[in-house]
């Protein structure tokens, strides 16, 4: 591996001094080993359900119990998740006035998952030197086999080493209960009463063996986290019947109450300095610090709604809503937001045209209010690690001003049916648009004395438009094809930024390199900035005379730009199909995609460090188009570059890359989500009242023009807000294809 | 039935509008919105003596204290061609420290202080801000101190370095004044409570007070109305040995490393870092006629076959010519990246003491002072007590490393009666390149000024020796491109605070140029 002379020697036992592929070619002869067909399986997962309903014979009460059982084990070892259900649910009629309805649901799940990203096995796996066997990961005494001469956390590690020693772990018990009473004293309405709780604890643990890259600087790490949560609700909602006003005309209302109270406790504990390196438990660490962080949010609602009904083809209704909420400071925490829409059944009030054709017409204008996220406004001081404690503000300053965020939107569809509901269109559009919508973490000037703050001043516009077509192109009494089609384009501009900031950008996404998801005023809320390369007044590359190499932009005088990146896709498209034939029927969902840029960082993970298939030509001498730096790259009259390189001899080529050249446009993708054959047994079969067989397929097929593992991918989770991290792969795992079998019998 | 339930729904529905009781859960329960005032202090005391060291890793390459060996850009292609990392906010973590860990920490601080009559709390109040303008604006020249710590605002005028200077005398002259009150509810145990480098005595603060003093009427020896007098004044009536030295003593029990030294192999800051030549040659006799400096064996490193102690030239890549038996040891002591939990050297272990300012520091100043006004006497006596004092310094830290050999008074001795140490005519070239070798390693901020102040190259009038003996800057063909040739004076503001949200305050100070860090400071200049 062909490095510089006088590099650091490092105290791992290997003789290699990098995971960098930029030497000589392989000596003919050289043993190459098949590592990543080896380290995934063929996942394996069962499901199995059993339920029971009934009812008196006077339907007074009613009953449903139900459980299931899943185990999944996927297709990177040592991921599984094990989940079981219990569910119950009964509905009485105590007396002519009161029925009750009580269901309980628990859950308990248990997930074990790997690591993402450049600390994951998927990154260890695609640079392990393949003339070497990635199954070997433990040397003789049982310790981690190192390959490199570097420190133990500079040398990622074996994919097989991470899985076996390092662990993300969570266990979730969960408990949804519900009570519900109706009560209809009298005849011209009623009180409906729910109150329901969701409780849940969930156990997570981040394990980090003391061998381990992650974990080696602080001879392990192991992370438990106990989050104690508990959300109850309360609505109550009077019913008023419809009552006539005219001949034409009745009306029909509700008013309404609703309490919620969510709260959580995360109990949070740390240990490092493993003693014993293999047995996990917080016991066998010998430093930890703990920190407990509790959260909670309350609000009160009221709200109320009045129906016009005109002769049955014409509604009108208005709803209007207070909200009053614990997390924005008085008096602006009670903020009220009303709706009007009307529909109009055009096919009932024309009954002519009901022979072509039935529909209805429909628009509607809401406001929606919505307030931030608890403790947003007011800065507390934060018990400090450095030296003997103390106490100093955390990073957010204040914001006494805080108000709710507020939303506008007008929505417009119509819904057609013909030929006697064999084809069914329906069509809607809407634009939105937010004002003093809240951004998190803004940053400032640290001269506020503070670095982030909460404000109000963000507005974005969106506009969405979404097409169904229902059909059932084939009715015949054996032999049916039905066929939905889903086609949505939806977007979202920032028009506006508090305090004239240049970009907002969430700092979970920047996951990779100089790329990140940021967006500024005028572009789409699921735009990418970064630092991309220098160019000239008319987009050509900008190119270092003293190499012949293209320029990352001087953040000095750029900040992170926008070059047109935008996640967003043009449109998707979702066909959803079932045929069926006397006792078969067979299911299938397509999806397509158009449009919509992917950043594939793994690419350029891969391509620095000379592993791509892009790099197979780095010996090919070759000129970057673009305009040298000499001064005269602005003029009319720019020199163009003439610099040979051979990227071979320069590895900075590969390895100062600029990460824009991995940001995929315009992805396009057509997929086979899943498709079901399932088929009807005869019920005498099993002595049974129905049975059924069926063959489930997922994830079958993708046709596709982006050149990663999988364009479906999230950098992070869900648990990041806003735009997230859609559309960042790095060091994904792509989704696997699955074959379900299975069968259900009723007695 | 009917009646009951009509009032039932009303008590219900009306039960909503009224309950702002039940919606008063806002007050987060995490953390305090306000404690007591001796609890702000000590994280404030923490990252004073913390916070240089963090910018010390590239303001030492300025120095050439150190190079780093690293394979990547930064920092040996940048930091160390006198350049700087666009886009990133190395180099300004003092920046961070003074705006925001001190900030409006300081100013409640100072607040409930001054309500509570606690003049000795206020008083360290004062020191602490009065060394976060000095330190800035040594390191940035002009920074935000009038409308610094306002939440209100969203844009930031800058102040001249004129005012910064002015600004800490007045809050130094201001710190004294309390320090010497014993009025009101002083008292030294509850001070003691968050004061873990003086524990709670006044009197070493008001002395630390006093040397700050010094030390910033000392930067003004380009100007004409320096006056040295009153620095040898101030000198005297501070630090009177080595035991008011302000140590901070790392505990090092968090899991996130927070409280342990910077330096320390654990931290992984100075593991790929080695010494430059110039620093070699200083101590190893070639710069001082041949005499060997005892200190070099316990601060420098020796190289691997454990034969010779030798430098790095920051103007090759990584180790230039050096095999890889010459190549020195990284500052534990240990080949490549050892060290890990193993004892460690002079001030790079895990759990050592690091100064805010020391005795030795002092006199040095007070040696330069004397010499400039002509006063050889007191500038001898000043010098050879700082190197006396050094020597303890070296010898305490070693020890508290892991290294229980000292250098024995015996040696010192013979070293101090060299005359190419103390020689019979002292120079300035003697008393900086000394005063250098007591501030290598912990002293970034001020040995960078120094450096400054003497524009690098100066050359001593008397002798035409070079003030800093033997220091070559980086060849012009290897200085950092947007230099255009020339030496670098200062760092540029944090970069995701000034350049991305306060663009139009910078531009006012000419910040935005690309060559904004090679513009000389005010105080160096006439």
């Amino acid at each position: 591996m062909g490095v510089p002379s006088g590099v650091v020697v490092g105290s791992g036992t290997g003789t290699l001094n990098s995971f960098l592929y930029f030497g000589a070619p392989y000596a003919p002869g050289t043993q190459f080993y098949n590592n990543v067909d080896g380290f995934l399986r063929t996942g394996f997962s069962q499901k199995h359900g059993l339920s029971f309903s009934g009812a008196t014979a006077d339907n007074t009460i009613n009953y449903r119990l139900a459980t299931s059982f899943e185990k999944q084990n996927g297709v990177v070892r040592s991921s599984d998740l094990n989940r079981i259900n219990v569910t119950g649910a009964s509905q009485a009629r105590i007396n002519s006035w009161l029925s009750t309805d009580l269901s309980m649901i628990y859950t308990y799940a248990n997930n074990n998952q790997v690591y993402k990203g450049d600390i994951g096995p998927l990154m260890g796996l695609m640079l392990w030197p393949q003339n070497d066997d990635a199954r070997n990961y433990l040397t003789p005494a049982g310790t981690r086999r190192r390959l490199t001469a570097l420190v133990s956390s500079a040398e990622l590690d074996n994919p097989y080493f991470n899985i076996a020693k390092n662990a993300i772990n969570a266990k979730t018990n969960r408990l949804i209960a519900n009570v519900g009473f109706i009560i209809t004293p009298f005849s011209w309405g009623n009180i409906k009463t729910n109150l329901g709780t969701d409780a849940y604890t969930t156990q997570n643990l981040l394990l980090r063996n003391p061998e381990s890259a992650l974990g080696y600087a602080s001879n392990g790490l192991l992370d438990q986290a106990d989050v104690i949560s508990r959300n109850l609700n309360a609505l109550t909602v009077l019913n008023f019947n419809s009552q006539p006003i005219t001949n034409s005309i009745s009306i029909s209302g509700l008013v309404g109450h609703q309490v919620s109270d969510a709260k959580s406790t995360t109990d949070a504990q740390t240990g490092i300095g493993f003693l014993d390196p293999n047995f996990v438990s917080m016991n066998n660490t010998s430093t930890r610090s703990t920190l407990t962080t509790i959260e909670q949010r309350r609000l009160v609602s009221l709200f109320g709604q009045a129906v016009f009904n005109y002769k049955d083809f014409w509604y009108l209704s208005f709803t209007g809503r207070n909200d009053w909420t614990s997390t924005i400071p008085r008096p602006r925490n009670s903020f009220f937001y009303p709706s009007v829409s009307t529909s109009f059944i055009f096919s009932d009030a024309f009954p002519g045209v009901r022979r072509f054709v039935t529909g209805k017409v429909r628009l509607a204008y809401a406001g929606v209010g919505k307030d931030a996220r608890p403790y947003a406004y007011r800065p507390s001081l934060q018990f400090k690690t450095t030296s003997y404690g103390g106490y100093g503000y955390d990073f957010w300053g204040p914001n006494l001003a805080l108000k709710p965020e507020y939303k506008k939107s007008v929505e417009g569809g119509v819904e057609l049916s013909f030929l006697n509901g064999r084809l069914g269109l329906d069509a809607t559009a809407y634009r939105a648009t937010t004002k003093d919508q809240i951004v998190n973490d803004i940053r400032g000037s640290y001269a506020t004395g503070f670095i982030l703050f909460n404000l109000n001043g963000a507005a974005t516009r969106s506009r969405g438009l979404e097409l169904t077509v229902r059909s059932t192109p084939i009715l015949r009494p054996a032999f049916s094809w039905d066929m939905t089609l889903n086609w949505t384009s939806s977007g979202s501009i920032v028009t506006h930024l508090p305090n004239g900031i240049p970009e907002s950008y969430v700092s979970d996404t920047w996951l990779y390199g100089n790329v990140r998801n940021g967006t500024q005023v005028g572009l789409s809320t699921m735009s990418l900035t970064g630092f991309f390369y220098l160019r000239n007044n008319q987009g050509q590359l900008v190119i270092d005379p003293a190499n012949g190499l293209p320029i990352r932009s001087n953040a000095v005088s750029a900040n992170f730009v926008d070059r047109g990146y935008d996640r967003q896709p043009d449109f998707t498209i979702g066909i959803g199909n079932t045929l069926r034939y006397k006792r078969l029927s067979v299911d299938f969902l397509l999806d397509i995609r158009k449009g919509g840029d992917i950043f594939n960082a793994t690419e350029h993970y891969l391509t620095a460090r000379g592993l791509s298939m892009e790099t197979l030509d780095r010996n090919e001498p070759r000129v970057i188009q673009g305009v040298l730096r000499d001064g005269r790259e602005n003029s009319a009259n720019p020199t163009p570059n003439n610099i040979v390189i051979v990227p071979g001899a320069q590895s900075v080529y590969y390895t100062n890359m600029s990460e824009e050249l991995f940001i995929e446009k315009n992805i396009n993708w057509l997929r086979l989500r899943d498709i079901t054959v399932r088929y009807e047994l005869p019920g005498r079969l099993l002595r049974a009242r129905s049975a059924s067989v069926y063959l489930t397929g997922t994830d079958l097929f993708i046709i596709t023009n982006y050149t990663g593992l999988d364009p479906i991918v999230n950098g992070n989770t869900a648990a990041v807000g806003g735009s997230g991290a859609v559309g960042i792969d790095f060091g994904n795992f792509p989704m696997p294809r699955g074959v379900n079998f299975g069968i259900s019998v009723g007695f | 039935m009917r009646k009951t339930f009509t009032v039932l729904a009303i008590v219900i529905l009306s039960l909503s509008a009224g309950c702002t009781d039940f919606l008063d859960v806002n007050t987060n329960p995490n953390g305090p919105q306000s404690v007591s005032a001796n609890l702000y202090l000590p994280p404030m005391l923490h990252w004073m003596v913390t916070s240089p060291q963090f910018d010390g890793r590239f303001v030492g390459h300025y120095a050439q204290e150190w190079y780093s060996t690293s394979a990547l850009l930064s920092p040996p292609g940048t930091w160390g061609k006198m350049g700087y990392d666009p886009g990133s906010d190395n180099g300004a973590q003092q920046w961070r420290d003074v705006y925001w860990s001190l900030g409006q920490n300081l100013i409640d601080m100072n607040t409930k202080a001054t309500a509570e009559q606690r003049w000795d709390l206020l008083g360290v109040g004062l020191i602490l801000k009065a060394w976060g303008w000095q330190v800035l604006t040594d390191l940035h020249g002009e920074i935000i101190v009038k409308e610094a710590i306002d939440q209100s605002r969203t844009q930031f005028d800058y102040d001249s370095q004129d005012y910064a200077y002015q600004e800490v005398q007045r809050l130094l002259d201001s710190a004294i004044v309390l320090l010497k009150r014993t009025d009101g509810a002083v008292d030294a145990g509850y001070l003691g409570v968050g004061d873990k480098i003086y524990n709670g005595d006044r009197t070493k603060w008001l002395k630390l007070a006093v040397g700050m003093l010094a030390l910033n009427l000392n930067h003004y020896s380009n100007k004409a109305s320096y006056d040295p007098a009153r620095v040898i004044r101030l000198v005297d009536s501070s630090f009177a040995n080595n035991a008011d030295d302000p140590l901070l003593a790392y505990p090092c029990t968090s899991t996130d490393f927070a409280d342990c030294n910077f330096w320390g192999r654990t931290r992984n800051n100075l593991t790929l870092y080695r010494q430059t030549v110039f620093v070699v040659n200083l101590m190893n006799g070639t710069q001082f006629g041949g005499t060997v400096d005892p200190r070099m064996t316990r601060i420098l490193a020796i190289d691997s076959a454990s034969t010779t102690y030798r430098g790095l030239d920051p103007n090759v890549p990584v180790f230039g010519a050096l095999t890889a038996a010459q190549q020195p040891r990284n500052f534990f002591g240990y080949t490549g990246t050892g060290g890990l939990g193993l004892p460690s050297r002079y001030i790079f272990a895990d759990r050592s003491k690091l100064p805010v300012m020391t005795y030795a520091e002092l006199q040095f100043i007070k040696s330069e002072a004397a010499l400039r006004m002509g006063d050889q006497v007191t500038a001898l006596a000043a010098y050879t007590n700082g190197i006396r004092s050094h020597f303890q310094f070296v010898n305490d830290r070693g020890i508290e490393a892991g290294n229980p050999v000292t250098i024995t008074t015996v040696t010192r001795d013979s070293f101090l009666a060299s005359p190419n140490i103390v020689p019979a005519t002292l120079t300035l070239s003697h008393i900086m390149s000394q005063k250098y070798i007591a501030l290598w390693g912990w002293g970034h901020d001020e040995l960078w000024l120094d450096m400054r102040r003497y524009h690098y190259t100066d050359l001593d009038a008397v002798s035409g020796t070079q003030v800093f003996r033997g220091f070559t800057p980086i060849l012009p063909a290897n200085l950092y491109s947007a230099n255009v040739g020339k030496l670098v004076q200062r760092i540029r503001p944090r970069f995701n605070s000034e350049y991305v949200w306060n663009r139009v305050g910078l531009d006012a100070v000419g910040g935005l140029a690309d060559d904004y860090h090679t513009k000389e400071l005010w105080i160096t200049q006439p």
